[in-house]
Parts: structure tokens; C-alpha cells; sequence
């Protein structure tokens, strides 16, 4: 046998496989994990459903990992306190709720207040959006809330009062469970609810599932549903009492026309 | 010189494109690797995986386990006028391997239906069965033939059903030397009777003789007790008490006993706070390579709570381990043989059992869509009872150290109580184990014990008592009395004066 000539041959087989395997690698490597056609797919098998999207399909399609809470705060709750009613929790340290006049803070653990005024007079700005927004956030960093890592999630006008919800954004995510609700009056700050915790570790996750793939896996018997967020974000999956320390990982949260929220596990798909 | 030069320009481009070749075939595995990690989101590592799940054997350590589990109660040797307990260990530890080789072939034999003479006795006769000469074998829990048959990798003719508790085989009732009696008694007390041939490698009726012989000289010399069969002591009670119940009740009144040092192990203590990586640091072993998979949560009492899609783990400050198949349980009820093979594996995957105990089998329950089977210890050869209250859950009891439902497909749940247990050296006293004097005691402390509803008495012996109170303790041997009900009785056993 001519050693020399097999292995000639043998140089171009493998050479001509690698370079069709190199090919596929880059198309798999660089083409968006949801194409076009899939999200148009998706949209229409969701109109054929009766389902109402006012929203983008996100095209998320990568792994990340999870986030680990231990109940350390974001902020400093006796700062947060004596900037809104003037009393420092550190020098009430036994009791849960602090009162000053109509202001009044709620202490549920150490990183989670409420905050009630019952007779607001804080020239705060309601009409626009956005002023009312940046006069938060101002208020924010005053009381010594990490502002920068706050993302406005959305904002619902009713009967003269505004309710804003501000997440926290990690990365590319938001964390749901982090988050900052408002109500503002033309008064001024009537409620403040906020829960911050610091992700404390990190831990491997699996790869996600496609929101289009989670939309058609749950979405059957939902004829007239409007559809008008989808986004994806950490919480917390099947909580049972109260934890002192848990993982969150990735889910798709899906906003209805009516307000409704309901989320899905990132990876399996599965609703809460 | 010229032509060496050619012929080592020849070598080199040789050399070359062997070089080459092997790189391009690398490449491409890779390449295939990778690509096919695109594509399931795991491979190749996965791949890998599948393949040494397909090669690798049955567990070495699940066959040990089987072994371990399939093991008599007591093998008793009578004379017919005196009765000893063959241990697995000390003097006797050869002759007890011996009994009980001979005993499961035996044993294979009748439940093959191999070409035997039975008959089914009286039931009354089983009192004078257990007073004959002979070999007698308890087991820790009544089995099926079929699962008899698994034990011994044994084929099952015609399984009647009937589930065996003891066997007593009676060379010296056979006429013919070649040939021994072997008698069955179920759960029912219904008794049967075997004649079988006996082959090359069952022992003779000599060896019989001489290690009856030799049994007799170790209770000379008090290295063995004789016991007595209830029934012989003629006493009469106001309440039923098993017949062919061994007892205590010759000679010295005191055996040497040890005790047992109980405590959780330290990966299974977690204190109220701790941090996650710690948690996952810990137990992150029980969850097998999936680990990643699983979400951990603490709650300000210190339990743990693991769980993935199919699967939840809690762990308990008391060191009890609670498991449950979650999501869509699939898997009819089966075979006990198979389901009983999946509380197997998932023993011997967790891995929790003490170095130096021998697990048994202690109970087996059928509902309608699965099995439980329930698993205990012994500690040189004295068994643990367990009777641990269950944090959290309505005041249930687990009074079993490990408790695994289970069906055709797999584990469907587990409480498994994780101890270290280890055997106190050099710490042996004199209790005092005589069944009178124990049942006295028992009567004395409690009072209104004969009131029970169905009050039975069905053992009397030494064992130790694990509650959720004596961990962390040295756990002396106590006195059990097993009535009806699995209800236990324990009492404090005497120790010798100056002891």
C-alpha cells in the first residue's frame, strides 16, 4: 500500500470536513438564536390564537446564571428612615414601626420598608413623565437609595394618583423582587414600598428558553388576552415561608392589557 | 550522498503530513463537539455521560448492599433442650456463615419448586417445631417469595403469596441422612413443611453434630448464652404473648454490652443564617451531578430546601432528610422486586448509611400506587430503633431510619433520619438482660400498658432507642418490648453492681 498517496487523500477528506464544519460553526456562531421567521411564525400562530401582542417577541437566547439573597440590604435602612421622618432606626432598633406626625416607616426586615404619609405637601410634579421620574430619583439618592442600579418598570395613572415601579437592573436583567413602588399625588409622596436586597453569589444556570417557545407552550386557551410587556428577569421560583436565603433565576414575565403579571421559568418554560 | 538527501526530504514531507492529518482529525472532533453542544445545549459533556451510564456495571456497591440486606434476624442452633444465638462475629462468625450459605440454598430450592415433597402442616405444630434439633432462621421482616427470590437471584415457582417470617431446617428429623427437613412459617402462622435431598455442597449431618458440639463447650465455658423458647417456661398470661419467642431467661443474668455514640454529621448541621455557598458546600453532595440544577433555599430555622424540576431535597435541623419526587410522577405501581431495586439505588446514591452499621430491611407496606419500604440499623449486631418527632410536620414520627416510597420507575419519596453512629470503645458494661426481670420493669413503668387495644407481646430484647433528644449523647442499650402495632416499650436495662 502507498502510505504516502493514503494519506494525500486522507489530508483533503479531513481538510474539505473542516473547512464545511468551520462554515457551519460560524453560521451557527453568529445568525440571532430567534430569527425572523420564527418571530413572525410566533406572531402569527398567537393572532390565530386570539391572543393581542403590543409588544416586541424579545429574541433572548443565551444562558446566564443565578443570583443568590442572604437578606443583605442595598441601602442603609436607619439613613432611608431619618431622611423620611427624621428617626433613625439604629436608635429605635426594637421597634418595627417608626411614626412622625403623619409620616410613619414600616419595618419588615432589614431590607424592606414602607414608607405612608398621610398628608403630603412635596411639590413633586405629576403631568410629565419623565420630570416626575428624574424628581424621584432625586429623592432616591437623597435618602441614599442606589439610583444607578434602578430601571422605571412601568407607570399606571388613576383618579388623580400616579404608581411607579422602579426594578432593579443587573446586568442585562431586572430582578423583579427588587424593586421600589410608588404613589405619587398631586400632593406630594403619599406611599413608598421598597424591598432591596444584594445579590450575595452567583451560581451555573441552564441555557434559556425563547420567549416565542414559552409563549406557544402556555398560551393555548387565551383567546382576547392582550399582551402589552414581555420581559426577562430574575425571581424567586415556588417560595414557601419566609426564607433567609434563596436563589432567583431567570423568567420571563408577561404583562397583560388588564394588568395581570404571570411569569415562566427561563428555562423549562413552566409557569409560576 | 544525494540520495540521502533526497530520501530525508522524502522522510520529513512523510512527517509532515502525518503531523497534518492528525491535527485536521482533531479539529474536526472538536468541531463536531461543538457544534453539537449548540445544538442540545450540553453535549458533548452529556454525551459522555450517557455513554459511561450505558458501560458502567451494576453498582458493586448495590450488589453489597443486597448481600447485606437479605441477612437473618438471628440464626438460632438448637439442641432441643438448649438454644443458641449464632453470631456474626467472635468465635462463631465461621459456623454462622456456614448455617446461613446452607440455609439460602435451602431456601432457593423450596421457592424454585426444585423436586421436593412438601406438605402443610397444623399450625399448632410450629410450638413443637421450634423445640425440635435443629437450625432455626428468623428474618428482620416477613418477605415474599418473590422478593426471597430476588435476594437470592433465585427463579420463583408458583408464588403462592405467602410471605415467610421464619425457617427451621431439621437434619435430624429426616430419616435418611442424605435428606433434611426444612420448616416454613408465614405471616399467617400457617406452617409447611420440605423435604429436600441434600446436594454436594449442603453441610452433613456431621457437621451439624460437631458444631452443635462445639456450641456446647462455649456455654461451658459461658463465651455463649442459652436461651429459652417461651413456650417451655409453661407460663400462662392474661394477654397474648408470642409462643416461639426467644428469650433470656437461663443463667447469668448479665451480658456485656457497649454503647453507641449518635450524632449528626457535619455537613448536615446547618445553622439558622448560614450562607448559601456554605449550604450548597454541604449538601451540594446529595444532589448528585445535577447539582447545578437545583435551587437552594434556607428559612430562618435552618432548614434547607433543594429542589430542580422532578426532584425536592429538605434537610432539617434535627438531621432528618426529607425527599419528594416532584412534577409529573409517571411510573405504574410495578413489581415490589423492581421497586424495591429503585429504593436501592436511591440508598446507595445518597450514601448516607454509617460506616459501622449493618442496614436491614425492616418492613415493607403496599398501597395502591406504590411501596414503602422501611430500613433500619444494627450496631455489632444490636438493632436501633429509632422514634424521632418530625419538625414541621404535624407531629408525625419516624421511627425508621431510612422510609422510601417507590415504584416501577423510581424513588417517589424518602425520610431518611442521617446519623454518624459509632461504637463506644472500651465503654462495654454488665447490663442485666434477663426477659423477666425486663418485662417487669416495663409493667412497673408502664402502668396502663395492658389496656392498650390488642395488647400483644412479641419480642423481648436488647436494643438501642434513638429519640431526637439523645443526639450528640452516648445511647446506652435499653430493654424493648415489641407489641402489637410495631408499638416499642423501652426500659432502662440494670447494670452490674461495680460496673
Amino acid at each position: 500500500m502507498d502510505w504516502g498517496k493514503a494519506k494525500s487523500i486522507l489530508i483533503v477528506i479531513f481538510l474539505v470536513l473542516n473547512i464545511f464544519l468551520t462554515y457551519n460553526l460560524i453560521i451557527e456562531k453568529w445568525s440571532p438564536a430567534v430569527s425572523d421567521v420564527q418571530i413572525e411564525a410566533a406572531k402569527s400562530i398567537l393572532k390565530e390564537r386570539g391572543i393581542k401582542l403590543n409588544t416586541e417577541i424579545p429574541r433572548n437566547a443565551e444562558s446566564a446564571r443565578r443570583l443568590g439573597f442572604e437578606g443583605v440590604a442595598l441601602f442603609d435602612m436607619g439613613k432611608v428612615s431619618s431622611k423620611l421622618i427624621g428617626k433613625d432606626t439604629n436608635s429605635y432598633s426594637d421597634e418595627k414601626m417608626l411614626i412622625n406626625g403623619d409620616r410613619q416607616v414600616s419595618i419588615d426586615n432589614n431590607y424592606t420598608f414602607i414608607y405612608t404619609n398621610k398628608s403630603p405637601h412635596e411639590n413633586i410634579g405629576i403631568t410629565d413623565d419623565k420630570e416626575l421620574e428624574k424628581n424621584l430619583r432625586k429623592l432616591f439618592k437623597d435618602i441614599g437609595l442606589p439610583t444607578g442600579e434602578l430601571e422605571l418598570d412601568y407607570i399606571e395613572r388613576q383618579q388623580g394618583e400616579v404608581e411607579l415601579v422602579f426594578v432593579q437592573k443587573k446586568g442585562k436583567y431586572k430582578v423583579f423582587n427588587n424593586k421600589i413602588e410608588v404613589k405619587v399625588s398631586n400632593e406630594g409622596i403619599k406611599f413608598i414600598e421598597c424591598s432591596l436586597q444584594k445579590p450575595t453569589s452567583s451560581k451555573k444556570d441552564e441555557s434559556i428558553m425563547p420567549a416565542y417557545k414559552v409563549l406557544f407552550q402556555n398560551l393555548w386557551q387565551n383567546s382576547g388576552m392582550v399582551i402589552s410587556s414581555i420581559d426577562l428577569g430574575y425571581t424567586i421560583d415556588g417560595t414557601e415561608g419566609e426564607m433567609t436565603g434563596f436563589y432567583e433565576k431567570l423568567h420571563w414575565r408577561i404583562r397583560t392589557g388588564d394588568g395581570q403579571i404571570k411569569f415562566y421559568d427561563a428555562v423549562t418554560g413552566e409557569p409560576q | 550522498m544525494g540520495f540521502s538527501t533526497r530520501e530525508g526530504s522524502f522522510m520529513n514531507r512523510e512527517k509532515l503530513k502525518k503531523f497534518l492529518l492528525i491535527g485536521l482529525i482533531m479539529s474536526s472532533i472538536m468541531q463536531v463537539g461543538i457544534l453539537w453542544d449548540f445544538s442540545t445545549h450540553g453535549l458533548p459533556s452529556y454525551f459522555f455521560r450517557a455513554f459511561q451510564d450505558r458501560v458502567a456495571p451494576v453498582s458493586a456497591s448495590i450488589k453489597k448492599m443486597k448481600a447485606e440486606l437479605f441477612s437473618p434476624k438471628r440464626i438460632i442452633v438448637s439442641t432441643g433442650a438448649s438454644n443458641w444465638i449464632v453470631s456474626k462475629e467472635g468465635d462463631t462468625q465461621d459456623v454462622y456463615k456456614a448455617l446461613w450459605d446452607d440455609a439460602k440454598d435451602y431456601i432457593s430450592k423450596i421457592i424454585a419448586g426444585e423436586d421436593i415433597e412438601n406438605v402443610t402442616m397444623p399450625d399448632e405444630k410450629w410450638s413443637d417445631i421450634v423445640l425440635l434439633k435443629s437450625i432455626g432462621i428468623e428474618l428482620d421482616t416477613p418477605l415474599s417469595q418473590d422478593m426471597i427470590g430476588y435476594f437470592l437471584d433465585s427463579k420463583v415457582k408458583n408464588s403462592s403469596g405467602a410471605v415467610f417470617v421464619k425457617f427451621v431446617i431439621a437434619p435430624w428429623d429426616s430419616v435418611n441422612y442424605n435428606s433434611t427437613t426444612v420448616y416454613l412459617l408465614d405471616s399467617n402462622m400457617h406452617v409447611y413443611k420440605y423435604s429436600l435431598a441434600m446436594s454436594q455442597k449442603n453441610l452433613k449431618r456431621e457437621f451439624y453434630d460437631a458444631e452443635l458440639e462445639k456450641l456446647n463447650k462455649l456455654q461451658d465455658q459461658e463465651a455463649i448464652r442459652n436461651y429459652m423458647v417461651f413456650s417451655e417456661s409453661k407460663i400462662k398470661l392474661s394477654y397474648p404473648i408470642r409462643q416461639d419467642m426467644l428469650v433470656s431467661a437461663y443463667g447469668d443474668k448479665y451480658d456485656k454490652l457497649g454503647q453507641i455514640d449518635v450524632t449528626i454529621p457535619e455537613n448536615f448541621h446547618i445553622a439558622p443564617g448560614s450562607k448559601l455557598l456554605d449550604v450548597e458546600s454541604k449538601l451540594g453532595g446529595i444532589l448528585g451531578r445535577d447539582g447545578d440544577s437545583y435551587d437552594i433555599f434556607t428559612d430562618a430555622m435552618g432548614t434547607v430546601t433543594m429542589k430542580n424540576l422532578n426532584n425536592q431535597y429538605r434537610v432539617y435541623t434535627d438531621g432528618v432528610l426529607e425527599y419528594k419526587k416532584t412534577g409529573n410522577l409517571t411510573g405504574d405501581k410495578g413489581s415490589k422486586e423492581q421497586a424495591f431495586k429503585n429504593a436501592m439505588s436511591f440508598v446507595e446514591k445518597l450514601g448516607l448509611i454509617p460506616d459501622n452499621v449493618q442496614v436491614y430491611l425492616s418492613g415493607i407496606e403496599e398501597t395502591r400506587d406504590r411501596f414503602k419500604f422501611k430500613f433500619d440499623y444494627k450496631a455489632a449486631n444490636v438493632p436501633i430503633y429509632f422514634d424521632i418527632g418530625l419538625d414541621g410536620k404535624n407531629g408525625d414520627k419516624i421511627q425508621n431510619a431510612i422510609i422510601i416510597e417507590s415504584n416501577n420507575d423510581d424513588a417517589l419519596s424518602c425520610y431518611w433520619v442521617v446519623r454518624n453512629i459509632e461504637l463506644v470503645k472500651d465503654k462495654k458494661k454488665q447490663y442485666n438482660v434477663n426477659f423477666s426481670d425486663t418485662l417487669d420493669k416495663t409493667f412497673v413503668e408502664y402502668p396502663n400498658i395492658k389496656q392498650v387495644k390488642d395488647f400483644s407481646i412479641q419480642d423481648v430484647l436488647v436494643g438501642y432507642r434513638l429519640t431526637g433528644e439523645n443526639v450528640g449523647l452516648k445511647i446506652e442499650p435499653m430493654g424493648l418490648v415489641m407489641g402489637g402495632n410495631n408499638s416499642i416499650y423501652s426500659v432502662k436495662l440494670p447494670v452490674k453492681k461495680g460496673d
